[in-house]
């Protein structure tokens, strides 16, 4: 007993010594930590939007911003994070906007893609093709942004990500009014067949929709360069599902996400027009 | 034993990696590169001799029953120090390092040390191995990075050494690619060190 007690206290006083040197060190350094933390975002900002002067952090519907004020307390630019689902996991990444929608720079936090392929989106010569684009611009793989070689998934998801976090940054952030979600109604559409595309998992995906009587009787998949396994599944789950309910609001099939959404979107984009 | 010995035998004879195997978690987890190989390796003897001193300097007072805990203690106390004021002091090499530095914790080499020499040595003796057996650490650990980032990138430091069209070997710069190149690093170690007499 009295053994278990010599142990303890001298184990304890190890312990309260390197507790205290700890918080000795710790209240040495973490002003300076903290100091340099706020100055380097400063300096990061105004390497961005050389105007600004001070930042504010702004939540709107769950999304972060940093936003830059100049001395007049105009915002001249924010940082947002963002994220979109990549090849192999999640990539996370910023997007700094200037006060008029405009794109000036795109920058990598964290991502797992194949190395040597699908991590060359982390690259300045891919990134810099974001800069400059705006609300209007396609941002779209294959159209104005390069696809690179061996990570088309990989280059089709920051495009589309980059797409996407801009557009809630405008609606979010700038005051830009919030698009319209496309709608359609089969028992208003004339009788034919109607054509629509969309992005599937790595490719865009075409397919011909046939009204009949005011119904969605016939979806036929014109073109896909899907992964052919998963986009099967996808098909014959998704397709019976959208005549059935005559909605595209369907569950997708599971493991085959990308394709299913490709699919809904675009008979949503067929009967839309 | 003389403290000059002590500090010369940790570089080649007691390497940490290639003659006592010990520390394989970080050569393995951070020799992508040779620059990463480096600062691990460095950080972790600026731990290893700290440690090594307070050890040996408290070697009378710790009891043998917890000597365990308070070396986990003491090396974990000097770890958060070392990343603390790295973050305040040189915050482009803490950006480098990143999370490996809080990983030398586990680092086996530094409580090996520890228990095996500082708990029975002087102070200055103790320092000097650490400073040995670190500096050992730190060059098997730059030599595999370099092994390593020469085969999957061509370069070595950044600086392309094989030209650009070297195809690379991918699979180095993945952890199954670690195990190969310190297996083959190993046997060469073992061949050199039989040609030597070493043994």
């Amino acid at each position: 007993m009295k053994e278990i007690a010599r142990l303890g206290l001298i184990l304890m006083l190890i312990c309260a010594v390197a507790a205290g040197s700890l918080s000795y060190v710790n209240g040495i350094t973490s002003a300076i930590i903290a100091d340099r933390e706020e100055k380097e975002k400063i300096a990061q900002m105004q390497k961005l939007f050389p105007d600004v002067a001070t930042l504010e952090d702004k939540t709107v519907d769950g999304m972060t911003a940093t936003i830059g004020l100049d001395g007049a307390g105009k915002m001249v630019g924010l940082l947002a994070e963002a994220r979109t689902e990549g090849y192999a996991g999640t990539i996370r990444f910023t997007l700094a906007v200037d006060g008029s929608g405009k794109i000036v720079g795109v920058n990598i936090l964290s991502q797992s893609e194949t190395p040597g392929l699908g991590d060359k989106i982390k690259e300045p010569a891919f990134l810099s093709q974001f800069v400059g684009k705006t609300g209007k611009d396609p941002i779209t793989a294959g159209q104005d942004i390069d696809i690179l070689a061996g990570a088309t998934v990989s280059t089709r998801a920051m495009a589309s990500g980059v797409k996407k976090a801009l557009a809630e940054i405008l609606v979010r952030f700038m005051g830009a009014e919030a698009p319209k979600q496309p709608t359609f109604n089969p028992s208003a559409l004339k009788d034919g067949k109607y054509t629509g595309t969309a992005d599937g998992f790595k490719s865009d995906i075409k397919v011909e929709v046939t009204i009949v009587g005011g119904k969605i009787t016939e979806i036929k998949v014109l073109e896909h360069n899907d992964t052919a396994n998963f986009f099967k599944m996808a098909e014959e789950e998704v397709i019976p599902r959208i005549i059935n309910k005559q909605s595209v609001e369907v569950d997708a099939a599971s493991g085959a996400t990308g394709s299913s959404k490709g699919i809904m979107q675009a008979v949503l984009n067929a009967l839309a027009k | 034993m003389s403290v000059m010995k002590d500090l010369s035998r940790g570089i080649i004879r007691d390497n940490a990696v290639f003659r006592l195997v010990l520390g394989l978690c970080p050569t393995l987890a951070v020799t992508g590169t040779a620059e990463n190989g480096l600062g691990m390796g460095l950080s972790a003897t600026a731990v290893l001799v700290c440690s090594n001193l307070v050890v040996a300097a408290l070697r009378n007072v710790i009891p043998n029953k917890i000597r365990i805990p308070c070396f986990i203690v003491i090396i974990a106390t000097f770890v958060t120090m070392v990343d603390m004021l790295l973050n305040a002091f040189l915050p482009a090499l803490h950006a480098q390092l990143g999370i490996f530095v809080p990983l030398i914790v586990v680092n086996c080499v530094i409580l090996g040390r520890a228990e095996a020499f500082a708990s029975r040595n002087p102070v200055l003796n103790s320092a000097a191995d650490g400073i040995g057996i670190g500096l050992g650490f730190t060059l098997a650990l730059t030599t595999l990075g370099a092994v390593r980032e020469l085969l999957s990138k061509g370069t070595i430091f950044h600086a392309n050494i094989l030209g650009s069209g070297y195809q690379p070997f991918q699979v180095f710069g993945f952890p199954p690619g670690a195990f190969i190149a310190l297996g083959l690093m190993l046997a060469l170690f073992n061949m050199l060190s039989r040609k030597f007499r070493l043994e």
